[in-house]
């Protein structure tokens, strides 16, 4: 840290896990990597879900969820139709090295996914297409345009490209020591080992020259050999399971190894670069499991790998300022940018949704904070918004390369079909990541199209079953499980049917209730509180072969709402002998010895799932119990707050410390203070909102409300014009609802104004009363061309303009799927009704109000000269 | 926050004005692609490679490629007559 200025060198291993290093470490066959860890901070990291690479390479990049941040699977949907590799142009959100920019620092960054086309940020940048060689070794090999940034690297960064037809036996024998023995004609492997080891060994020389040639205060570079030789590798990788034959396995026992040690002396090499006082951060962004929880086999769907990542990945961290050879635990990979950030001394953003880990600082460190780095201007180096909507680009190397892996399946020349696959895949990502997120209700919206659209796809139905039962919907629940068994009948039936016709004695018989869905039928069965039932299911299950995994845990839950503690404890603890690194049920353990009263036990136990995994509410709740019962006062305090900080809603939290705050004596004014706090949750007044889509009569109706007294939330920025003569009471935060919702709070009470596509965002813990106004689809285009100044010409309808069309009738079927929510009171009035019957309508209104306002002030604030597009020619039709 | 100028236009300036250098350039002078082992004396390249090479980073490639060069050089003028 010459001139007290911070470097930092941040190596990304993809698929990085202690449960395969620490062996490897202990027998010191990774000597860089035992030092780094000697010499500083390190930990697990848990990762996210869904576990794939690039939204978590990401997440780790932004601070941000998938859902914040845009990039949702592996890949996308181009300007021209065409399926690709996803790519840095659907990053909604700066990256450490946009934020590094903004503020006069300077970034290199080599392979990160994803990064193409590379950013032009103060720095270098070398993109994740970089690497791939796409040619023969005699063909000329062409880097794409994007690749590299500032373009002047390009010349060099192409000589440091390392083709693996360039490789000899004497790179792969340290991982094949016997591959001599191997039938290349036959057998792809060492091919395959060759990509891997060409691919990082680019990488590394790329980065090597950058670290020695361009200045930087961050060097951020991305290995992925890792994870893809582990794929190709991990099962035959000792111990040898039954399973596996002996041959592969004698041949390649030592790839997994391999990369480990190569990757080390790579790492080696950079820490001699980056010299002492630099701070260096190696993490992975998930594991990959090593031992019997290694999957046999792997499902036949996309990102169908992923089952063999594990939840934790590495955190090392090690530098001047930071703590040595100590263990920090509950890090996640959320974490990242908001810790590199803190090393850099700069502010962390409210709208991160990781924490500095100020565990590893020596000293207290207390970070600034910000509201977000995205409302900060300035050239950042992202690109702009032309380029992301028209970067045709695509590397057809790395979408092969996704098909090898089994992430993807071959997109094919069907061009449609590929790219409604792709949407609806990355949907269902988005989906998930709402639902890791803590966000069932817009993951709701979503599975219930997927649902809809393919109903025989058991992932989408089992994650509905999962969204509705964190809802409190059982019921509904019941009917997704239903309904899917006979789709899962149906498909099977057709796939029958097409067996029998070529070969009769490829008949795989009738269709058999699956284990997946009898397991979905036990988790709703105990969420109606028909725990025998699920048990029963439970039970009858533990026959069949391989399903033990899946069982234990149920088990032990089913034991637990039996209040069978001791039952509950044994499964708990017998799934732990299983899997050590399951949070859930180190957490179930903790909570069933509180209810026998075993405090330290317990204690220990949500230690451990904390540890684990930090992000856990009810988990820092049951260890404030614990340490209650134990008389740590002061503990349990804090654990309430940390519970009470993650979940505010927590008022089961708020109470209990209300009262250990009486009990501590003295502190009665902060107790009372948290009951009025919940009292107040319960009389909070609701959001009043207007919602519609653009030009469908929202402005019209807030006019009118504000007209019959209501208070609008409004900054007046947008000013009356000639589409809106009488104003848009608008408010600038609300655009932003998708990122941060927290200026909801100042709403309340009053009315503000949420067009249609943002009310999805909407966040559970307010009440909402809204009007929406409906208005003739075919108007509301018309209306909009003529707003944007695209008039339509004679004999020009709303039948140009399908797509949007059909994505306003997606849109609104979501606003439906909304008005089913607990917390949303809806009443929708149609535009044609409000201007043509002002008086009727608004007297609707104000009962839907309460009946509070003034409806003749609110009728006459209707002003029919503003109906300009009306439809002569057909009845208004409702949507 | 105080926000800082654009820089990325003034940073590539920089690097046009002073370098890369034309010696640190891949492949340039026979002293740059030595690779030095412990004892700080130049190690023997083996003209296969090896993964230490590799893990070197550009230096290691570029050593080992310049072997390679030289080598079949050398067969080459063998093979004349």
């Amino acid at each position: 840290m010459s001139n007290g200025r911070r470097k930092v060198l941040l190596v990304g291993w993809d698929a990085a896990d202690w449960k395969a290093i620490h062996p490897l470490m202990d027998q010191g066959m990774l000597p860089n990597l035992e030092k780094l860890v000697n010499s500083g901070v390190s930990g697990r990291l848990a990762t996210l879900e869904p576990p794939l690479s690039p939204m978590l390479w990401t997440s780790i990049a932004t601070g941000k969820r998938p859902y914040k941040h845009g990039i949702l699977g592996f890949t996308e949907v181009g300007p021209d139709g065409h399926v690709r590799p996803v790519t840095s142009t659907h990053r909604r959100v700066k990256a450490i090295w946009n934020i590094l920019t903004q503020q006069g620092l300077t970034s290199n960054v080599v392979g990160w996914w994803p990064s193409h086309p590379a950013e032009p940020i103060r720095g270098a940048m070398v993109s994740n297409f970089y690497q791939r060689a796409n040619k023969p070794i005699n063909e000329p090999w062409v880097m794409m345009d994007g690749t590299v940034h500032p373009p002047e690297l390009a010349p060099t960064m192409a000589d440091l490209r390392i083709h693996p037809a360039e490789l000899t036996f004497a790179h792969i024998a340290p991982f094949v020591p016997r591959c001599a023995e191997v039938d290349q004609e036959k057998e792809k492997t060492l091919v395959a080992i060759a990509k891997s080891l060409a691919d990082c060994s680019t990488v590394h020389a790329a980065a090597t020259w950058l670290m020695e040639h361009c200045p930087w205060d961050l060097m951020a570079v991305y290995f992925d050999a890792i994870d893809h030789l582990k794929h190709g590798f991990m099962k035959f990788h000792p111990p040898r399971r039954e399973h596996i034959p002996e041959r592969p396995f004698e041949l390649y026992k030592d790839v997994v190894a391999g990369a480990y040690r190569y990757h080390d002396m790579m790492l080696g090499r950079l820490l001699e670069l980056a010299g002492e006082d630099t701070t260096v951060m190696l993490i992975s962004d998930h594991g990959f499991h090593p031992d019997h929880l290694r999957p046999r086999s792997i499902p036949k769907e996309p990102s169908g790998p992923a089952y063999e990542h594990s939840p934790f990945g590495i955190f090392v961290l090690k530098g001047p300022g930071i703590r040595r050879d100590a263990l920090i635990h509950g890090a996640g990979l959320l974490d990242i940018t908001p810790t590199l950030l803190t090393l850099f001394g700069l502010p962390v953003a409210r709208d991160m949704d990781g924490r500095p880990l100020l565990d590893v600082f020596e000293q207290p460190v207390t970070p600034q904070v910000i509201d977000s780095w995205e409302e900060v201007p300035g050239e950042c180096g992202m690109h702009t918004p032309d380029k992301a909507a028209s970067w045709a680009g695509t590397d057809k190397e790395a979408l092969k390369q996704l098909v090898e892996l089994g992430y993807i399946d071959d997109p094919g020349e069907d061009t449609a079909r590929a790219s409604v696959t792709t949407v609806r895949e990355n949907r269902y990502y988005l989906a998930k990541a709402y639902l890791d997120g803590d966000r069932p209700n817009e993951a709701l919206a979503i599975l219930r199209e997927l649902v809809a659209e393919a109903p025989a796809e058991l992932r989408y139905s089992a994650d509905l079953v999962r969204v509705l039962l964190r809802l409190g919907r059982a019921k509904d629940a019941l009917e997704v499980v239903e309904a899917a068994a006979p789709a899962r009948e149906r498909q099977h039936e057709e796939m029958r049917a097409k067996a029998v016709a070529g070969d009769a004695s490829k008949d795989p018989g009738p269709y058999i209730l699956e284990p997946r869905l009898k397991l979905l039928r036990s988790d709703v069965y105990m969420a109606l509180g028909k725990v025998r039932e699920a048990l029963a299911i439970i039970t009858d299950l533990t026959a069949l072969p391989g399903m033990g995994d899946q069982l234990r845990m149920r088990l032990a839950q089913a034991h637990m709402r039996l209040r069978q503690w001791p039952e509950a404890v044994a499964a708990f603890e017998a799934h732990l002998a299983y899997d050590p690194q399951a949070v859930q049920a180190h957490h179930g353990l903790g909570i069933c010895r509180l209810k026998q009263q075993q405090w330290e036990e317990a204690a220990d136990n949500l230690l451990t799932a904390i540890g684990l995994r930090f992000a856990m509410p009810y988990a820092h709740y049951h260890l404030a119990e614990a340490l209650r019962g134990m008389g740590e006062l002061e503990k349990a305090e804090h654990a309430y707050r940390v519970a009470l900080g993650m979940a505010p809603q927590l008022d089961r939290a708020r109470l209990r410390l209300a009262g250990l705050l009486e009990r501590m004596g003295g502190r009665d004014e902060e107790a009372s203070t948290l009951r009025e706090e919940i009292r107040q949750r319960k009389d909070r007044e609701p959001i009043y909102m207007v919602s519609g889509l653009p030009r469908s009569g929202t402005s019209m109706m807030m006019r009118a409300l504000v007209a019959g007294g209501l208070t609008p939330f409004t900054d007046e920025e947008r000013v009356a014009d000639e589409s809106n003569p009488h104003g848009y009471f608008e408010h600038r935060a609300v655009k932003g609802l998708a990122h941060d919702s927290r200026f909801l709070t100042e709403a309340e009470g009053r009315v503000v104004k949420v067009v249609a596509p943002l009310l999805p965002h909407l966040p559970a813990r307010h009440r909402y009363k809204i009007v929406f106004m409906e208005r003739d689809l075919h108007e509301v285009l018309v209306s909009q061309d003529r707003m944007l100044g695209k008039a339509p010409r004679e004999g020009e309808g709303a039948h140009f303009r399908k797509g949007l069309f059909d994505s306003y009738t997606a849109l609104l079927e979501k606003v439906r799927l909304l008005e089913e929510q607990p917390y949303v009171e809806m009443l929708r009035i149609p535009y044609a009704d409000a201007v043509n019957d002002p008086a009727g309508t608004m007297a609707r209104v104000n009962a839907f109000f309460d009946g509070g306002l003034d409806a003749d002030r609110m009728a006459q604030a209707v002003d029919p000269e503003l109906y300009r597009n009306r439809l002569q020619d057909k009845a208004t039709t409702r949507q | 926050m105080e926000t800082q100028p654009p820089c990325t236009d003034g940073y590539i300036s920089a690097m046009k004005q002073e370098g890369p250098k034309k010696k640190d350039q891949p492949g340039m002078r026979a002293e740059d692609l030595e690779v030095l082992g412990p004892d700080g004396k130049p190690i023997d390249i083996p003209v296969d490679g090896s993964l230490g090479l590799l893990a070197l980073g550009y230096k290691g490639l570029m050593a080992w490629r310049a072997k390679r060069i030289q080598v079949a050089k050398a067969a080459s003028a063998l093979r004349k007559p």
